[in-house]
């Protein structure tokens, strides 16, 4: 099939197409607001929750600081406080950054870049999120039981034979899927990029 | 005319130009219907910037083709809610059986392009001139018509190997 001959059975498509009957207007508002109501739901909440898990955690770490007395903890706990903060923060940044894309001023080559770039900034920091995050779940507990005052419970070998390997196996699926995702994620990127 | 009703109206009558691009950008009918009312979602977004555009015909070719980029990324999902009826997506299925099976080689191979060259024959099969072209996609005349005689070789081929 030639070009000429592809643009004509277009042109016919498009003849066909403007002689439908017209979308009726109730309907067409109705999807646009369902769709609306849809995106509010869909993408704040399990963001916003995760957020807030974390800013609570971090807040109960700051009151409760004075009762952590091994300075090693006292630092592993600043360490956290920061990361509990810095890791939704850097996440929201992202995901706003993805979302918040110019679709109706940037040109398609534009579009492609910047999308492209957007979504590999935000799989970079969940990846990155997800190494802290196990490493936070290892140093909380130490903390945890120093603040409760219970870190000779924690300091019995059988609580770390159970509670080690059971960490470090979660670490290994999640991270291996956050990780295979991560990379169709950029090969997906780079391909967006490629095109331009 | 209020602010709703100048949407309806531009949705109205640009429906079938939403209809073709969200055609060559999805690759069934769930995933049109989905692309769709995305398409008619964002443009309800962005309907303000819609009434200061130079040209809103260009814009309106940007805000359909920018949607199906985003949004062919994402996960395939079901239409939710109140969803458009397949008989206004049954276009194709009033032409003659020899142009339905032309058209739907054609659409075959157009998919198989990248984003970016999808939009050009797009645009070139709208029957835009290669300036016009380059100002929705954003690359350079020039560019336009490298990438129009390689996306020409390949939609040949292609349709002479089915």
């Amino acid at each position: 099939m030639e070009l000429d001959e592809m643009k004509s059975l277009w042109q016919n498509l498009s003849v066909k197409v403007e002689n439908q009957d017209r979308i009726q207007k109730d309907i067409l508002l109705e999807m646009t607001k369902t769709k609306f109501r849809r995106k509010m739901n869909g993408i704040r909440i399990p963001e916003l929750f995760g957020s807030l898990f974390c800013f609570g955690y971090a807040g109960y770490l700051i009151f409760q600081f004075d009762k952590i007395d091994l300075r090693l903890l006292q630092v592993l706990g600043i360490l956290d406080i920061v990361f509990l903060v810095l890791i939704p923060v850097a996440s929201l940044i992202t995901v706003y950054r993805l979302r918040s894309l110019q679709i109706n001023h940037l040109s398609t080559a534009e579009m492609l870049e910047a999308f492209g770039r957007a979504k590999r900034n935000f799989w970079r920091v969940q990846q990155v999120g997800v190494w802290l995050a196990g490493m936070m779940v290892l140093t909380l507990v130490p903390i945890l039981g120093d603040i409760q005052d219970r870190l000779d419970e924690l300091m019995e070998v059988e609580f770390w034979m159970i509670f080690l390997p059971f960490v470090l196996a979660f670490m290994f699926f999640f991270s291996r899927y956050v990780l295979r995702r991560y990379r169709k994620v950029m090969d997906q990127s780079e391909d967006l990029l490629k095109d331009i | 005319m209020t602010k709703e009703e100048e949407f309806v109206h531009l949705i109205q009558t640009n429906q079938g130009l939403i209809y073709k691009i969200t055609t060559i950008y999805s690759s069934d009918r769930e995933e049109q219907k989905d692309l769709y009312q995305e398409v008619v979602y964002q443009t309800w977004k962005s309907f303000d910037y819609f009434k200061k555009a130079a040209k809103p015909s260009t814009w309106l070719y940007r805000v359909g083709m920018n949607t199906a980029i985003t949004h062919l990324n994402k996960k395939h999902k079901r239409p939710i809610g109140v969803s458009i009826s397949d008989s206004k997506l049954d276009f194709a299925e009033e032409m003659s059986s020899d142009e339905e099976e032309k058209l739907e080689q054609l659409y075959a191979e157009i998919r198989k392009l990248n984003l970016l060259d999808r939009g050009i024959i797009f645009l070139f099969l709208e029957g835009k001139a290669y300036e016009e072209i380059a100002e929705i996609t954003g690359i350079s005349v020039s560019n336009v018509g490298t990438r129009m005689s390689r996306i020409r070789e390949k939609l040949k081929k292609g349709v002479q190997t089915n």
